[in-house]
């Protein structure tokens, strides 16, 4: 018997290295497999909101006043409602209540975990007209256009270098 | 009756033909476009010619029906040729007129969900056919 085993030895690096790898759960967020709709309707006018920063109740609420969605008109055919609130309540969150919107029309910003994870954020930082305003995530996600919100990408105007 | 009769070669190529022609009208130019609002528009004004100084006074006007998107400038800037940007969301939006942007107005389906969305934001109601075919004439011709 060799005492070294190639294929061991991949398999042993891999089961390490995917928990480094997956482990970066801050990328993806729920939005693979999202349909082609959610990307022309939803995208064409703000990032892609992770389907998995709030509840399932959210998005249905979400979904069924789109005519007058935060203060615009985002209406969708009846089979668009259809295919993008069942790809985001699949991917909405139901690990308690961190993720449940404390406001109505629910939003993401307005989550225990999203106030959590923006903490360390000045005041003065949310008034900075590059920024303007919470939900306009990729002004620090850097790559939240690819739906990626790794902490190496954050860069928050005013504060460059500062590692959050 | 034979499999590949005549009859049945001829309905499969005329629906092949319809298919593809079916298709083939989704993509549509901005001139086209235009044709269909200007026939609708002479229903009501049989007059009517398309008027790019009145699209750019639609496209300028400031409805202020809505603190953050108070006109069209708002999100597509006073040039619609250069990228514009969400006034709400800072989201970066493609050039409006054809020439910079070959995209825009050549599906007609796509024209008529933002435009129905957008006059809605802006204006409170739908934008006509004749101030479609204007804003379109004004995005084309520019303004003179």
């Amino acid at each position: 018997m060799k005492l070294f085993n190639l294929k061991t030895c991949l398999a042993s690096l891999l089961v390490v290295a995917a928990p480094l790898v997956l482990a970066d759960g801050e990328t993806r967020m729920g939005l693979q497999g999202a349909p082609k709709s959610f990307r022309t309707e939803c995208v064409s006018c703000h990032v892609a909101f992770p389907a998995s920063l709030l509840s399932p109740n959210d998005w249905k609420r979400v979904m069924q006043s789109l005519d007058k969605h935060y203060g615009s008109d985002a209406s969708v055919t009846p089979q668009e409602v259809q295919e993008i609130s069942q790809f985001l309540v699949a991917n909405a969150s139901t690990q308690g209540s961190q993720h449940v919107s404390s406001v109505n029309p629910p939003r993401m910003t307005k989550t225990s975990w999203f106030e959590r994870k923006h903490r360390k954020v000045p005041a003065a930082a949310w008034q900075d007209l590059r920024i303007k305003s919470a939900s306009n995530c990729v002004a620090c996600h850097t790559q939240a256009a690819k739906d990626s919100y790794a902490e190496r990408d954050i860069s928050v105007p005013g504060y460059p270098g500062k590692h959050w | 009756m034979r499999l590949l009769s005549t009859t049945r070669l001829f309905s499969l190529g005329l629906g092949t033909a319809l298919a593809l022609l079916s298709n083939a009208a989704l993509a549509v130019t901005p001139t086209e476009q235009q044709a269909q609002w200007n026939v609708a528009a002479r229903t009501a004004d049989p007059g009517y010619m398309p008027s790019a100084t009145r699209g750019k006074t639609l496209y300028e006007r400031a409805f202020n029906r809505n603190a953050e998107m108070p006109n069209c400038v708002a999100c597509h800037t006073s040039n619609p040729a250069q990228q514009g940007k969400h006034a709400v969301t800072g989201k970066s939006i493609a050039p409006m007129t054809p020439s910079a942007n070959p995209e825009r107005f050549a599906d007609a389906a796509k024209t008529e969900k933002w435009f129905k969305r957008n006059c809605n934001d802006v204006i409170g109601r739908e934008c006509t056919a004749a101030e479609k075919s204007d804003f379109v004439e004004f995005l084309v011709k520019g303004s003179k």
